[in-house]
C-alpha cells in the first residue's frame, strides 16, 4: 500500500467528496480519483489505457444509476484481481442490515457521515493511521488480509 | 303365547312385554262371536255367549249363525258384511233382539276373522239421534272459539264431561321424553285434581300406546269387572290367541284396572288425540261413583268430537308455533336493529329492549363478551357462568349448544341447577369466550302441584307407585336436574340469531378495517416521511456544516472576531438540527424494527441500562433504587431497554433536589400485565402539562435547563411501548416527583400467564 498510489472516493454528493478530499488532506497529499456512479468504477480499473491501482476505495452506498455502492462492493469482493484493495464505507445509512450486509461482503470499514466536522476527521485519521502507517509496515503485508 | 300380567307379578318393567291385544277375554257386559267367512259359521265365543243363547260355549263353535239368530237378520247382516269392509273401527250394523234385550252388533274384520261384539243397548234408555246431534254441534260450537290451545282443550274436557256426566275428564298429552302430562281437567266437586301432574313413561307403555293409535276409544263401564274368557283360547284360523287390537270389548291390562282402582275410579273411557297421524294425548275420562256404561250413541259422538279435538289441537298448536317462530323473527331482528343502532352489542343484548329475554322463553340470559358478562333475569352467579364458559370453551366445539340436563355433562352445574338444568348457548368465535346463554331452571321448579303436595300417599295392597301422586313422585326422580327442553325451532332461532349477529359484527368490522387500514397506511407514510425527510434533510446540513467549518479554517484570520461566532454559532445550530433529525429517524425507526421477544431478565436489563447511564448516574448523584427484584418476562430486550433508558435519564435529568432518587419497580393484578414503574422524587409536571409531555419535540423546559436534550426520549418511549400493544401513563405532583407506569403488551406479560 503506497501513498503514491491513488485513493478512489465514489462519490456523487459535491459536498461530501470535498468534504472527504479536505479532510485526508490533513493527512498528507494523497493523489485522488473521483468516480459519480457505480459502473464507473470496473471501468476505471479495469480501463485499458489509463487503469487506476487505488491503494483505498471510499465508497458511498446511494449512488445514482444501476449499481449502487453495495453492488459495486459484491463485485468488487468476488474479483480476485480486485479483491485485496479495502473498501470503507461512507454513507448516511446507519442501518444495522447494511453495516452487517457490507462487513459480510469484504468491507475494511464502515462510516455514517457526521453532520460534525470533527467526528469525522476523527474517523478518516483513524483510517488512514490504520491503512498508511500501520498496513504499510512490509512486515505486516504479507500477513495482512 | 300370550304373556298374562297378574296383581302378584305386576311390576312397571313387564308392561312393556305385556301383549294386550292378545288379552284371551272381554269385558262381561257383552259378548263376542268371531265368524268364519264365507260360510258365516263361529270359530270362537266368549264365555258368556253360551248363557245368552242357552247352550253350553261350546255347543256354538262350527255352527252357522242363523242357527242361533233370527234368518232375517242374519240375512241382512251377512249382506252388509259382503258390501262393506269393515277394517279398523268396530261398526254397528245391527240392532238385535236376544233374550228380550237389545242388543247393539258391532262388526269389524281382523285377524282372519269376522267380529261380531254384542253390547246390550242402555238401560236408562237411549238418547235420541237427534238431541246427540245437537248436543255435539253446540260443543263444536263452542270450543271452537277457544283463542288457545289450553282454552281450547279446557272446553273440550268440560263439554266431555257435560256429555257424558262422569266425575273427571282430563286431556293428557304426551311429552317428547314419552311422559304424560295433564294439560287441562274438569272435574267434579269433592275430588283431588290432577291437573299439571306429569307421569313417567312407564305409566302407559308402548303396547298401550299402539293400541290406542289403532283404536280410538276404549270404554270400561265397570273396572270391578270379572274377565271373560274367549273359547277356544286360539283362532283355529291362526293357530294363534285371538288379536282383540280393535275389539270394543277387549278386557284390559291388570296394570291398567288395578291402577284406575287405585285411583277410586270405577268406570272409565279413554279417547285418542292424535296429531299427524302420531299419538298426542288422550282425553281420560273417569266416573269415581259406580260403575257407569256410555251408550254406544254416545260414545260415538264423543269419538267423533274427540277427533274434531285431534284435528283442532293440531291448528291451535301449529299457530300457536307459528306465532312464536315469528315472533322470534321479530325479536331478532329488533335486536339486530337495537344492536346497529347503539353499537353497544353486549348492553344491548342484555338491557335493551327488546332483549334476550324477549327472544327465547328462558329466566334467565346472559352475554360473555371479552370477559365482562352481563345478565338478565335468573341466572348463576358471575362466576358460575364463568366456570361454565370455560367449560364448553374446551368440550363444546359447536356453535350452538342446547342441552335440557347440563348436569349431566357438566357436573358442576348441580349447584345452580335451580337456575340453570337447561342452557342453550351461542358462540361466536372458535377462538373467543363470547357467548350467549339463555337458562332454564329444573323443571320441578316451574310444574305446579295441584291439590296438596304434602297429602299423604294413599296406601293401597296393590302397590302403592300405581297411584298418581306416586307416580309423579317416580316422574319426578326422571326429571331431577333437567328443564323443558330446547324446541329445535328456538335452536334454529338461535343459530340465526347468531349469524345475524356475525353478520352485522362483520359489518362493523369492515368499516373499521377499512378506517384501521387508512390509519395504518397513514401511519407507514408518516414514519416513512420521518425517515426520509430526516436522512435527506442531513445531506445539505452535512454541507452547510462543513463549508462554516472550512470558512473557519480558512479566513479565521480575515474575519472580525464576531463572524467568527457567528460561523461558530452556525455550525452548532447544525448540529442541534442533527440531533432533532436522529431523533426522527430514531423514531420512525421504532415501529420499523423487527421485534425479537427472548424472555428477559429484568433485574440484568435495568442493571445494564444503569451501567450506560453511570455517567450521568454519579454526576447527578441520584439513588437508584429497586426495592423489590424485578420479575422475568417475555419481551424484545433492545425495546425494553431503550424504554427503561428513556424514563431514566428523563428522571436525573428533570430534578433540582439536593438529594435524588430514582425508583424502578413493578405492580402486579391478577389477570392484568405487569405494570413496570420509574418513580422520581423530581420536579413534576403540571396537571395541564401531562398530554404533551409525550408530544416529540415537545420541550416543557428551555433546552439549556436541565440538561437539554431533544424532546423525543419519551415519544420514543412511548411509541415501543405501544408497538408491543402496552400503554404507558404518568402520575405527577409538581414538585414532589412523577411515577411513570407502562406494561409492555396487553395482556399476561408476567407472571403465570405468559402470552405475549
Amino acid at each position: 500500500m503506497y501513498r503514491n498510489d491513488p485513493i478512489l472516493i465514489v462519490e456523487d454528493n459535491d459536498e461530501d467528496y470535498y468534504t472527504v478530499a479536505r479532510v485526508l488532506g490533513k493527512f498528507g497529499s494523497f493523489p485522488l480519483r473521483r468516480c459519480r456512479q457505480g459502473t464507473e468504477v470496473m471501468e476505471r480499473l479495469t480501463d485499458k489505457e489509463a487503469a487506476i491501482q487505488p491503494s483505498l476505495i471510499f465508497l458511498d452506498l446511494d449512488l445514482p444509476g444501476k449499481r449502487d455502492g453495495r453492488s459495486v462492493l459484491a463485485q468488487l469482493k468476488a474479483d480476485s484481481r480486485f479483491r485485496r484493495i479495502p473498501v470503507v464505507i461512507i454513507t448516511t445509512s446507519a442501518s444495522p442490515s447494511d453495516v452487517r450486509n457490507c462487513f459480510d461482503h469484504g468491507a475494511a470499514g464502515y462510516m455514517v457521515k457526521p453532520v460534525n466536522l470533527d467526528k469525522f476527521v476523527e474517523s478518516i485519521a483513524g483510517v488512514v493511521k490504520y491503512w498508511f502507517e500501520i498496513m504499510t509496515l512490509p512486515a505486516k503485508v504479507e500477513g495482512a488480509k | 303365547m300370550a304373556t298374562t300380567v297378574t296383581a302378584k307379578n305386576v311390576d312397571l318393567s313387564n308392561c312393556d312385554r305385556e301383549q294386550i291385544q292378545f288379552a284371551g277375554a272381554i269385558l262381561p257386559h257383552g259378548f263376542l262371536l268371531t265368524l268364519r267367512e264365507p260360510e258365516f259359521t263361529i270359530t270362537q265365543a266368549s264365555q258368556n255367549a253360551g248363557a245368552v243363547f242357552s247352550v253350553d260355549v261350546k255347543g256354538l263353535l262350527g255352527q252357522h249363525l242363523a242357527n242361533l239368530m233370527d234368518r232375517n237378520q242374519v240375512e241382512s247382516l251377512r249382506e252388509r258384511a259382503q258390501r262393506d269392509p269393515l277394517d279398523g273401527a268396530p261398526t254397528r250394523v245391527a240392532i238385535v233382539h236376544l233374550q228380550g234385550k237389545e242388543w247393539n252388533v258391532l262388526a269389524h274384520r281382523h285377524d282372519h276373522v269376522l267380529f261380531l261384539e254384542f253390547e246390550p243397548r242402555s238401560i236408562q234408555g237411549e238418547q235420541s239421534v237427534e238431541d246427540l246431534h245437537s248436543e255435539l254441534r253446540g260443543a263444536i260450537a263452542i270450543i271452537q272459539k277457544a283463542k288457545t290451545s289450553q282454552e281450547f282443550l279446557d272446553l273440550a274436557v268440560d263439554r266431555i264431561r257435560t256429555f257424558i256426566s262422569f266425575d273427571r275428564v282430563m286431556a293428557y298429552k304426551f311429552l317428547e321424553d314419552g311422559s304424560g302430562w295433564v294439560r287441562s281437567e274438569s272435574v267434579i266437586e269433592g275430588q283431588i285434581a290432577y291437573l299439571g301432574l306429569h307421569f313417567p313413561p312407564s305409566d302407559i307403555p308402548a303396547p298401550a300406546k299402539r293400541l290406542f293409535t289403532l283404536s280410538w276409544l276404549r270404554h270400561q263401564p265397570d273396572i270391578h269387572y270379572s274377565p271373560v274368557p274367549i273359547i277356544p283360547e286360539n283362532n283355529p284360523l291362526t293357530g294363534g290367541p285371538l288379536d282383540l287390537s280393535y275389539a270394543v270389548l277387549r278386557s284390559v291390562s291388570v296394570m291398567y284396572t288395578g291402577y284406575l282402582k287405585n285411583m277410586g275410579t270405577d268406570a272409565s273411557m279413554v279417547m285418542t288425540l292424535l296429531k299427524n297421524g302420531r299419538l298426542w294425548g288422550l282425553i281420560a275420562c273417569h266416573h269415581h261413583s259406580g260403575p257407569k256404561h256410555v251408550p254406544y250413541e254416545v260414545r260415538a259422538a264423543c269419538e267423533f268430537l274427540a277427533n274434531m279435538v285431534s284435528l283442532l289441537i293440531s291448528e291451535k298448536e301449529d299457530l300457536e308455533f307459528s306465532d312464536y317462530k315469528l315472533g322470534l323473527k321479530n325479536t331478532q331482528a329488533a335486536l339486530v336493529e337495537g344492536m346497529a343502532e347503539s353499537g353497544e352489542f353486549a348492553h344491548t343484548l342484555a338491557n335493551g329492549s327488546p332483549n334476550l329475554m324477549d327472544f327465547l322463553h328462558a329466566e334467565g340470559a346472559a352475554v360473555v363478551n371479552d370477559g365482562r358478562i352481563s345478565l338478565v333475569g335468573r341466572t348463576p352467579s358471575e362466576d358460575q357462568i364463568l366456570s361454565l364458559v370455560e367449560w364448553m370453551s374446551v368440550h363444546i366445539p359447536e356453535e350452538v349448544f342446547a342441552t335440557d340436563s347440563l348436569v349431566s355433562v357438566f357436573p358442576e352445574a348441580a349447584e345452580f341447577r335451580e337456575v340453570a338444568s337447561g342452557v342453550l348457548a351461542i358462540r361466536f368465535a372458535a377462538t373467543k369466550k363470547d357467548y350467549l346463554l339463555w337458562f332454564r331452571p329444573e323443571v320441578l321448579q316451574t310444574v305446579k302441584w295441584a291439590g296438596d303436595p304434602h297429602k299423604p300417599v294413599d296406601i293401597s295392597d296393590d302397590g302403592e307407585r300405581l297411584l298418581p301422586r306416586t307416580s309423579f313422585a317416580l316422574w319426578k326422580e326422571s326429571v331431577r336436574l333437567k328443564s323443558t327442553p330446547w324446541l329445535e325451532l328456538e335452536v334454529q332461532a338461535a343459530r340465526e340469531l347468531r349469524l345475524a349477529i356475525l353478520e352485522l359484527v362483520l359489518r362493523q368490522t369492515e368499516k373499521l378495517g377499512d378506517l384501521y387500514k387508512t390509519l395504518e397506511r397513514s401511519h407507514m407514510e408518516l414514519d416513512a416521511f420521518a425517515y426520509v425527510a430526516s436522512h435527506d434533510l442531513k445531506e445539505p446540513l452535512r454541507g452547510i456544516h462543513n463549508y462554516s467549518r472550512f470558512l473557519l479554517e480558512d479566513c479565521a484570520e480575515q474575519l472580525r472576531s464576531e463572524d467568527v461566532e457567528k460561523l461558530r454559532a452556525m455550525a452548532r445550530l447544525t448540529q442541534r438540527m442533527e440531533d432533532l433529525l436522529d431523533s426522527l429517524l430514531h423514531y420512525s425507526r421504532v415501529s420499523r424494527n423487527e421485534l425479537r421477544p427472548t424472555l428477559c431478565d429484568l433485574n440484568k436489563t435495568v442493571s445494564d441500562v444503569l451501567d450506560s447511564l453511570s455517567v450521568r448516574i454519579s454526576e447527578s448523584r441520584a439513588d437508584i433504587r429497586v426495592p423489590r427484584p424485578l420479575p422475568n418476562i417475555e419481551i424484545d430486550e433492545v425495546s425494553i431497554s431503550e424504554v427503561f433508558s428513556n424514563l431514566i435519564s428523563n428522571a436525573l435529568k428533570y430534578n433540582d433536589k439536593t438529594e435524588k432518587w430514582v425508583e424502578i419497580g413493578f405492580e402486579e393484578r391478577p389477570g392484568a400485565p405487569t405494570v413496570l414503574y420509574v418513580r422520581d422524587n423530581g420536579i413534576g409536571i403540571e396537571a395541564e402539562h401531562l398530554d404533551t409531555i409525550f408530544v416529540i419535540f415537545r420541550r416543557l423546559h428551555g433546552p439549556k435547563d436541565f440538561g437539554g436534550g431533544t424532546g423525543a426520549g419519551l415519544t420514543i418511549a412511548r411509541k415501543i411501548v405501544q408497538r408491543h400493544g402496552g400503554s404507558m401513563w404518568i402520575e405527577s405532583s409538581p414538585g414532589i416527583g412523577s411515577t411513570f407506569y407502562f406494561t409492555m403488551a396487553s395482556q399476561g406479560i408476567g407472571g403465570g400467564s405468559a402470552n405475549v
